[in-house]
């Protein structure tokens, strides 16, 4: 037991000063905890900065929602929409509907732009695809497996691969086709927990807000997912 | 600052740090943290791997997806030069393959488009070119030929007839679907030699033409509906000539069917056998060769390719012959293959014809002692990083590294002393228990006092003797014994370490320890017993400084186990509880079990049972001072306790570990009830389920003779009052029980008969027939099998000289069961030859016996005491019935005679 007390606050640190920098809820600078509640602070920031701050904090943060964009944008798009064209988008409603959140900040500010990135791709699905709302949304809020999206853009894909070892592609292809199919046995809640936590870079705390459950149940539920993954994954 | 701690699990704050260390380029072990954080060990290990596989499986996408975005937004193309694409048939890692239509002929084929990035380069096109070019020159009725190649809009494809028909890894996936009902049959082995033989002659013609294929898998291999195989995708293909190749070294293939030597960048004509063998090895038992699950995934040693699993361990009706050829294909030497594939397709034929086959059947300490060659950890311990280093290259390209600063770092950490000795100690460990006999080390609960039933454990009243093979002493081959000695030398560097790291100086108690087993695997007891004395010694050392680790209380726990089965061969029984008592307070001292991972666990558990069998014997020379007995949650636990506790740890460690044969096993043998009396319901129940795990066991490892021998144990674990001292038990199943363990015991006996315990048990099972037949009155079968019986059990002593006196005690007083049996049969008639032959044996039996009583061995054995009374009463019985019979006879004669006179 002694051990793990001892453990603790050493993980901590470490982790929190190398990833951390940029959540929202703590931050620690040079090994020091300045604030809990740091999403309040970016907030104030907001309330000054105006429109400027806007592209300040967007620009901070385009690159995991850049990640979230690319993750969920449907294949069938890729030919009349790019991911910066969404982004693009995202930016200025979130400009435009700034004073709104600040009225009542319920969310962190990432969570925010995340929502606001969500609804603007759940748009454009609308817009392009002609879908109902509500199958757009649910399009747009799950994850779409690589292997789900239409042929010609796994070849695309394929055939402007970058690495250039045939072998090392093969390797790959035989893996991702692995995880995928291990992914897809899962059930959706956890499916979208891996991948926010993995593929979206999103820390357990952003994942509690997405998905609107305490950080507890967000870790409890993590690693539930990682249990059942390991279950169906692939070996090597 | 640490508030967010209750906020969240631990277990997923570390998983969050372990993520984050892999994003950064480390490559953090798993191992590491469950050493760092033992508390949490178990799901330490269960969950990262989910981590590690996410974590790659993200570097992977976002490769592609980057790679995706960047290509814009060009759409499939309809058409590519004269061919208008149909539909997709299937992809692989070399490329997508179409159907199309080529316009100016109206004719069907196959495109082959190869990835863009293949050929960025011009001396790759020119080298796809040229390899198009002598695919295309080759002309054979099982290769796939190659009608030109062509390029359009930066794509370079292939062009080949459409063939009709199925990849063999289609077939492969329908039958593993289809083998749920049933399992394949003869047809199947031919049909997979038919596919080896074809497959074999096209390479065979590709190879004296030059050219490897290189990628041989079930997903080339085309089957047509008749059942004729081409083989595909000679893409990979280069020229053999090693001066063409412009990457040396580089390596092409699927990893999972590429030969050893081929990934390390030497392709030659046998690693297409190789990759061929392992094709058909998936054909043959529809399973990979390599068990995925026995890879510990982020282990590097795990990716040193381990020793294919038997064909015949999957399924043991797959032909012997067909075993070995595939097993000669899959050799990690290629100069052990089949020279080339024609000698492969060769043999397969001759399969097919049902002749003798050329390859030679490789026993399994040949296999072992071979395996023990490839691993240069045995020779000496600078070999290992020789093998290391195999491990690594095999561990970067089958692209479990991402990177290649992750690739250095790593052999950089390898290199240092603790992970080379932890490295060297697993695969010290792996080669040992590959050469201990079966389960030897789960089941060394020795009881000591070799009495009745010791090959069976049938007493009742008593506690059941489970290690009997061990009472027994086990008998290590020669060869085992030469190898062992070579592990020695090994270990005992190991133990040689020094120093202040713990980790060292844990392995270091380890390495003693193990030098202990096989000591005393090879009798040396006393010498056994330092080595024990020298790892406990350092280990409660180490548990001063290191209090609670359960690595170290396990070690300690083990060493104390091993000790005390020293003792308990020793006939020191007090000197064994004790030291099992030890060996359950040090693991004690890790924590609550539950809170312990597996291993711990299960060792708690084995101890437990150790101490239910010791328990109960009564301890004449159990000293006060050192005893202190098993303390469960701190107090004392009596033997029935001891076997409940163990009972419940492993039924739970069952539940989470389903594949684990040992817990199983171990579990088996704590539900079998004490004794052989007064069965209660629940009794009954568990030894119907201990019976259930064990059928399963041996139907899993038809190989593992433990199990069938515990299994015959447990069917003939049926109290019929064989013994003087059992109350026969009117159980209505007992006879068929019996036959069941009569089945179980004479295959073994008939298939190992070096082996004396197994003769003995089928002896014993043979009596105990016989005695139910005797009870109810039914002697005139009831003597055949007590005949059968002693005759057995003569050749057993006859033969092995080493088996313990008290056999010679039970010959005996099976010969007295006889005599009784017999002079039961005769009856009233008057026909006095078996009284006789009785008689004769019954007087053998008491010379035999009192001469026996004179050995010190036999001093406290209660068969010995019972037996010479029984032996004399039912002589007496015997000659009492001759002398009536003769007074009788004289009588008649007599009256006769006087009848004669009177008469006259």
């Amino acid at each position: 037991m002694d051990n793990f007390r001892v453990g603790i606050p050493f993980v901590l640190l470490r982790t929190t000063v190398a990833l951390r920098i940029g959540q929202d809820e703590v931050l620690l600078e040079s090994g020091v905890a300045i604030g809990l509640n740091q999403g309040s602070e970016r907030i104030d920031e907001l309330r000054i900065g105006g429109e400027a701050a806007v592209a300040e904090l967007f620009a901070q943060y385009r690159a995991k929602l850049q990640r979230m964009v690319a993750l969920r944008l449907d294949a069938r798009l890729l030919s009349k929409v790019d991911c910066d064209d969404v982004l693009q988008e995202a930016y200025v409603t979130a400009a435009r509907r700034i004073d709104e959140y600040l009225d009542r900040p319920t969310v962190p500010v990432f969570v925010w732009l995340r929502q606001v990135t969500t609804q603007v791709l759940i748009d454009t699905h609308r817009r392009y695809l002609n879908t109902q709302k509500r199958d757009a949304r649910q399009e747009v809020t799950r994850f779409r497996m690589a292997g789900q999206r239409s042929s010609s853009i796994c070849l695309v894909d394929h055939l402007a691969d970058s690495l250039t070892s045939p072998s090392q592609c093969a390797v790959r292809q035989e893996l991702l086709a692995g995880m995928r199919a291990a992914l897809e046995q899962l059930g959706e809640m956890d499916r979208e927990v891996l991948v926010l936590r993995h593929l979206e870079d999103l820390s357990n705390n952003e994942v509690a807000e997405v998905l609107g459950i305490d950080k507890f149940a967000a870790s409890k539920r993590y690693l539930r997912a990682l249990a059942r993954l390991r279950k169906v994954m692939p070996d090597g | 600052m640490i508030d967010s701690v209750e906020d969240r699990d631990p277990v997923e704050q570390l998983a969050d740090e372990f993520a984050s260390r892999l994003r950064e380029g480390e490559t953090p072990s798993i191992a590491e943290y469950s050493r760092r954080y033992p508390q949490y060990a178990e799901q330490i290990e269960q969950l990262f791997p989910a981590v590690a596989v996410m974590e790659r499986y993200r570097c992977q996408e976002e490769s592609q997806r980057r790679s995706g975005f960047r290509a814009g937004h060009s759409a499939v193309p309809e058409f590519l030069g004269d061919f208008r694409i149909v539909r997709e048939i299937g992809r692989g890692g070399m490329g997508i393959v179409y159907e199309a239509e080529q316009q100016s002929l109206a004719r069907r084929v196959a495109l082959k488009v190869l990835p863009k990035h293949a050929l960025l380069l011009e001396k790759d096109r020119r080298r796809f070119e040229r390899e198009a070019q002598t695919a295309a020159n080759l002309h054979h009725t099982h290769i796939v030929p190659v009608f030109g190649t062509g390029v359009h809009d930066g794509l370079h494809y292939y062009v080949m007839p459409l063939v009709r028909g199925k990849s063999l890894d289609e077939i492969i996936a329908e039958l593993q679907h289809h083998t749920k009902s049933s399992s394949p049959g003869r047809e199947h082995w031919a049909f997979a030699a038919r596919v080896g033989v074809q497959a074999a002659e096209a390479l065979d013609y590709a190879h004296r033409q030059g050219t490897l294929h290189r990628d041989v898998k079930p997903s080339n291999l085309l089957i047509s509906e008749h059942g004729e195989v081409s083989v595909a995708d000679f893409g990979l293909a280069r020229a053999i000539d090693p001066g063409d190749v412009s990457h040396s070294g580089e390596v092409v293939g699927t990893p999972r069917f590429v030969a050893p030597e081929q990934l390390l960048g030497k392709p030659e004509v046998r690693s297409d056998v190789y990759s061929l063998g392992l094709t058909l090895y998936e054909l043959v038992t529809l399973r990979p060769a390599f068990d995925p699950s026995s890879g510990r995934l982020h282990d590097v040693v795990a990716w040193q390719r381990p020793e294919p699993v038997r064909p015949r361990k999957v399924n043991p009706s797959i032909p012997r012959d067909l075993e070995t050829v595939l097993l000669k294909c899959l050799e990690f030497k290629p100069e052990r293959r089949y020279k080339d594939a024609a000698a492969l397709g060769e043999d397969l034929q001759r399969f097919l014809d049902g002749r003798p086959i050329r390859a030679r059947h490789v026993t399994w300490a040949e296999r072992s002692v071979r395996w023990c060659r490839r691993n240069p950890a045995l020779a000496s311990l600078s070999g290992v990083a020789a093998l290391l280093l195999v491990a690594i290259v095999l561990t970067a390209l089958a692209g479990h590294l991402r990177t290649r600063k992750a690739y250095e770092e790593t052999t950089v950490a390898l290199h240092k002393a603790e992970a080379t000795s932890r490295i060297a100690l697993e695969a010290l460990d792996d080669i040992f228990l590959q050469l201990s006999p079966d389960r030897f080390w789960i089941q060394s609960g020795i009881d000591a006092r070799g009495e009745a039933c010791v090959c069976l454990g049938l007493r009742s009243g008593g506690p059941p003797a489970s290690g009997e093979r061990t009472a027994m002493q086990l008998h290590a081959s020669e060869e085992t014994a030469a190898l062992m000695k070579g592990l020695l030398v090994c270990y005992d560097r190991l133990a040689e370490q020094g120093g202040d790291n713990h980790q060292v100086q844990l392995q270091s108690a380890t390495a003693c320890r193990r030098i202990g087993d096989i000591r005393q695997l090879l009798g040396q007891l006393a010498e056994a017993e330092r080595e024990y004395g020298r790892a406990i010694e350092k280990l409660t050392a180490l548990q001063a400084t290191q209090e609670g680790v359960p690595l170290v209380a396990l070690e300690l726990a083990r060493t104390f186990n091993g000790l005390g089965n020293i003792k308990s061969i020793r006939l020191d029984s007090g000197a064994a509880y004790a030291a099992h008592c030890k060996a359950l307070a040090a693991i004690q001292k890790a924590g609550r079990v539950t809170d312990l991972p597996p291993e711990c666990r299960y060792e708690t558990a084995r101890t437990l049972y150790f101490l239910a069998n010791k328990a109960t014997v009564e301890l004449p020379n159990r000293r006060g001072e050192e005893t202190e007995g098993p303390l469960v949650d701190g107090r004392p636990y009596s033997s029935r306790q001891c076997r409940e506790a163990a009972t419940n740890i492993l039924e739970d460690l069952v539940r989470e570990n389903r594949n684990v044969p040992d817990y199983q096993f171990l579990l088996a043998l704590c539900l079998r009830p004490t004794g052989t009396d007064a069965l209660s319901r629940t009794d009954v129940v568990h030894r119907r389920r201990a019976v259930t795990i064990l059928e399963e066991l041996k139907l899993i490892h038809p190989d593992v003779l433990d199990y069938r021998y515990e299994l015959a144990a447990t069917y003939a674990w049926v109290g019929v009052g064989f013994f003087p001292w059992q109350r026969p038990v009117a159980e209505p199943h007992a006879g068929s029980s019996l036959g069941m363990a009569l089945a179980e015991s004479r295959w073994l006996m008939e298939q190992n008969p070096s082996i004396p315990q197994y003769a003995c048990s089928t002896a014993l099972i043979l009596a105990k027939l016989a005695e139910i037949r005797a009870r109810v009155g039914e002697y005139e079968k009831a003597e055949p099998l007590f005949r059968q019986a002693l005759e057995i059990q003569e050749t057993a002593i006859a033969h092995f000289s080493e088996l313990p006196r008290h056999h010679q005690v039970l010959c005996e007083f099976m010969r007295t069961k006889l005599a009784q049996t017999m002079l039961k049969r005769c009856g009233e008639t008057y026909n006095c030859e078996p009284l006789e032959e009785a008689k004769a044996s019954l007087e053998t039996s008491v010379a035999r016996l009192t001469q026996l009583a004179e050995h010190d061995e036999i001093a406290d054995d209660r068969l010995a005491e019972a037996a010479l009374p029984m032996a004399y009463e039912t002589l007496r019985d015997v000659v009492a019935r001759l002398q009536k019979r003769g007074q009788d006879s004289l009588i008649l004669r007599s009256d006769t005679e006087a009848r004669k006179i009177k008469e006259s």
